[in-house]
């Protein structure tokens, strides 16, 4: 109307020097204009106002809608038939304008949710990402829930109070159920919660509980949210392919270790029980006729083979605990000096008089680690250089402090590496060419590399510029050890005498 | 008690294993050095035992079928100071932890050797049964060490060393028990006191300090042993 009128006013103003003819020009202008404005339907109305008020104002007799010249009802005519057809030309065409816009948005949409799903490997992730971003998209509230066992929908992400009412409850779940959006048929009001299921596959992962904070669930917006749905269910269905192949390749890694481990055992295994079998049934049925000597030698067998497998087991069990990862490291503050002398009381029987040559500097602050397993890594190598060199040649123990870490070395005066094996032994079950003589199963080392990697750090293996096998552990001290008051009125002069 | 009970001088021991072939060996050893042997397969019958036959030590696995070990060990500790030493396997140091800390007297790891398991045998009886005429031990002497504790003096192959009150405290701590292993929470308890239990690196850094005035090469000590993860034991005398 507004429209009209504005136009009969310009056509007021240039009724003195135009046409008639070319009033109707200005009043065509009109409609286009309400067309693109308002669309189809008041474009047709201001057509009939237009020629109504172009009749009324300009056509004599002015200022009535009596008509003088019968030649002005064909005017009339063809005003109204272009005014319609082009006002509904104009209005269709702002339609599909409107629609390719809102197509879009809804493709930009969708494509920043899919862009931002897929670096994500978990579950949750896709979950929150997804819940905040329909919220977004669509201006609404969302809940991504699962119904558990007792029909309640358990929110798993975003909008915690979105679903309260048991009927509300009740249709997420025949969503998940039936694999078919509900909510629609129940008019809770002009806003009603709608459950998209999350199906993938032949996978329901969970189901979109959404309401829009604003204005109801137009067609558009409801296909939105199922495509955001579907973009969801698939990025969860990816996610749990991906964790099958994960499983899937970590069994067959499984599988392979096993085997490793079977073959390397069952023959490190039987070897020690083969002797102790054998020393033990002489000494039962042959006792009368064994000289001493004979008997202790047996004797002696049987615990040397014996500790020998309680090593053997003791690995094992270490490895097996270290990768499950159900052995946990308890990091305290401790002395070097005290993990290394607990190493090597312990091994005081098997190195005898070998000369251990220990270089540990007098001021080394506390480090941060578990002294048990610490422990086992500079007894199994201390235990391995003394296994791989000559019994005579010292072994070098040493430590040193760099920067925010520290060194720590055991090296040996053997035949030290072969070309090539400095990373291989570390892994589970090599051994040296230089081992054909020792027993073991190849586990010590990459026990220590495992609680070594456990602390944070990294241990290297090298042969000496002279002769001998280096080993190397580097660990964070793992910032400042505690303070310990010195004692109330004690002073240097308690030192040690 | 009866008079030739209390006359007896042969040592009874209650070997506390569910496994016969454990029972069977410690049987074995155990009877050629001259102890009685009491047998138990579980806590249950362990602590009627004890209580029915009064043995001078026990020897107690950990995995009992019925009851945990530490619980028998709190069970025995309410009416009666036996020695009891614990067996167990050598991954389970908060097993180890808390029947020490429930009174057990020592542990020793699962497998161990018969030379082993006498010599802390004789170290927990010796708690129970000190020397006739020794009374309260006022010296003792491990290797180059001699800690006198009536003139509360430490010597070093005949050489007096001087020692903080702190080290002192925690020196004598360990000498008298010397041979038994003591937790961290004992030590701490018993030199800096209750509100330092949890203070495990006031421990290493002074058994640090002992070592360097104590022990030759302080990294490969001789006396002052350290149980990674859980605790220390001055040498057997």
């Amino acid at each position: 109307m507004l429209v009209v009128a504005l136009c009969t006013v310009a056509a007021a103003l240039m009724h003195r020097r135009f046409d008639l003819s070319n009033l109707t020009m200005v009043y065509l202008l009109g409609v286009v204009v309400t067309a693109v404005v308002f669309g189809r339907g008041p474009a047709i109305f201001a057509a009939i106002v237009s020629v109504a008020a172009f009749d009324f104002g300009f056509v004599p007799p002015q200022f009535t809608f009596r008509v003088s010249d019968t030649q002005y009802l064909v005017t009339f005519a063809v005003m109204l038939i272009v005014a319609v057809v082009t006002g509904t030309l104009t209005a269709r065409l702002r339609e599909q304008l409107d629609e390719s816009r809102r197509r879009e948005r809804r493709t930009a949409a969708l494509y920043r949710l899919s862009h931002e799903l897929v670096p994500l490997s978990l579950p949750d992730h896709v979950l929150a990402v997804s819940a905040k971003r329909i919220g977004e998209v669509l201006g609404a509230r969302v809940a991504l829930v699962r119904p558990d066992a007792g029909g309640v929908a358990v929110v798993l992400a975003g909008d915690e109070l979105l679903i309260r009412m048991p009927e509300e409850h009740a249709a997420a779940r025949r969503a998940f159920e039936n694999g078919e959006i509900a909510g629609l048929d129940h008019e809770a009001g002009d806003r009603p919660l709608l459950h998209v299921p999350l199906v993938a596959g032949l996978q329901t992962y969970g189901v979109v509980s959404a309401q829009p904070s604003a204005g109801g669930w137009s067609p558009e917006r409801l296909q939105l949210l199922r495509m955001l749905a579907s973009h969801t269910a698939l990025a969860l269905e990816r996610c749990r392919l991906a964790e099958a192949t994960h499983v899937a390749k970590s069994q067959v890694d499984t599988e392979r270790t096993r085997s490793a481990l079977l073959s390397s055992v069952s023959h490190d295994l039987r070897t020690p029980l083969a002797a102790i079998t054998g020393a033990a049934t002489s000494l039962r049925d042959g006792s009368a006729r064994l000289d001493d000597a004979t008997r202790f030698e047996l004797a002696d067998t049987i615990a040397d083979e014996a500790q020998r497998l309680n090593r053997l087991i003791g690995n094992i069990l270490d490895m097996t605990r270290l990768e499950s990862g159900t052995l946990a490291v308890l990091k305290e503050w401790h002395s070097l000096e005290e993990v290394v002398g607990a190493a090597l009381v312990r091994l005081e029987a098997s190195l005898g008089r070998r000369p251990i040559q220990l270089r540990l500097p007098a001021d080394l602050p506390l480090v941060s680690l578990d002294d048990v397993l610490f422990e086992q890594v500079v007894w199994n190598l201390i235990e391995n250089a003394h296994k791989y060199s000559p019994a005579d040649s010292p072994i070098d123990v040493r430590a040193t402090l760099d920067g925010a870490f520290l060194d720590f070395e055991v090296a040996d005066h053997g035949p030290g590496l072969l070309p090539g094996d400095e990373h291989r032994v570390f892994d589970k079950f090599h051994r040296g060419a230089n081992a054909v003589h020792h027993q073991g199963a190849g586990l010590g080392l990459a026990i220590c590399q495992s609680i070594v990697v456990a602390h944070g750090g990294t241990i290297t293996a090298a042969n000496r510029p002279d002769g001998g096998a280096r080993f190397t552990v580097r660990i964070p001290i793992g910032g400042d050890p505690p303070v310990v008051e010195h004692e109330v009125g004690e002073s240097a002069a308690a030192s040690a005498s | 008690m009866s008079i030739e009970e209390r006359a007896r001088l042969v040592v009874r021991v209650l070997v506390v294993d569910d496994e016969v072939a454990i029972r069977r060996f410690l049987r074995a050893g155990l009877d050629v050095e001259a102890y009685e042997l009491l047998e138990a397969g579980t806590g249950q019958e362990a602590i009627t035992q004890a209580a029915m036959r009064a043995p001078d030590l026990m020897l107690l696995d950990l995995g009992l079928p019925d009851i945990d070990g530490f619980e028998v060990v709190r069970r025995i500790r309410e009416w009666s100071s036996l020695p009891i030493i614990v067996l167990s396997a050598r991954e389970k140091e908060g097993d180890k932890i808390k029947a020490l800390d429930a009174g057990a007297d020592d542990y020793i790891t699962k497998p161990f050797s018969m030379g082993e398991l006498l010599a802390r045998i004789r170290v927990a009886l010796r708690r129970n049964h000190p020397a006739a005429g020794d009374g309260e031990e006022s010296v003792v002497e491990v290797g180059d060490l001699r800690i006198d504790f009536a003139r509360r003096c430490v010597a070093l192959a005949g050489v007096e060393v001087k020692l903080t009150p702190i080290e002192y405290r925690l020196l004598i701590a360990l000498a008298r028990r010397a041979g038994r292993v003591m937790t961290r929470e004992q030590l701490l308890r018993e030199v800096w006191g209750p509100a330092y239990t949890t203070q495990h690196h006031y421990l290493r850094v002074y058994m640090a300090q002992l070592r360097h005035k104590l022990e030759r090469t302080p990294a490969r000590p001789r006396v002052l042993l350290t149980e990674p993860g859980v605790g220390y034991r001055l040498r057997e005398p």
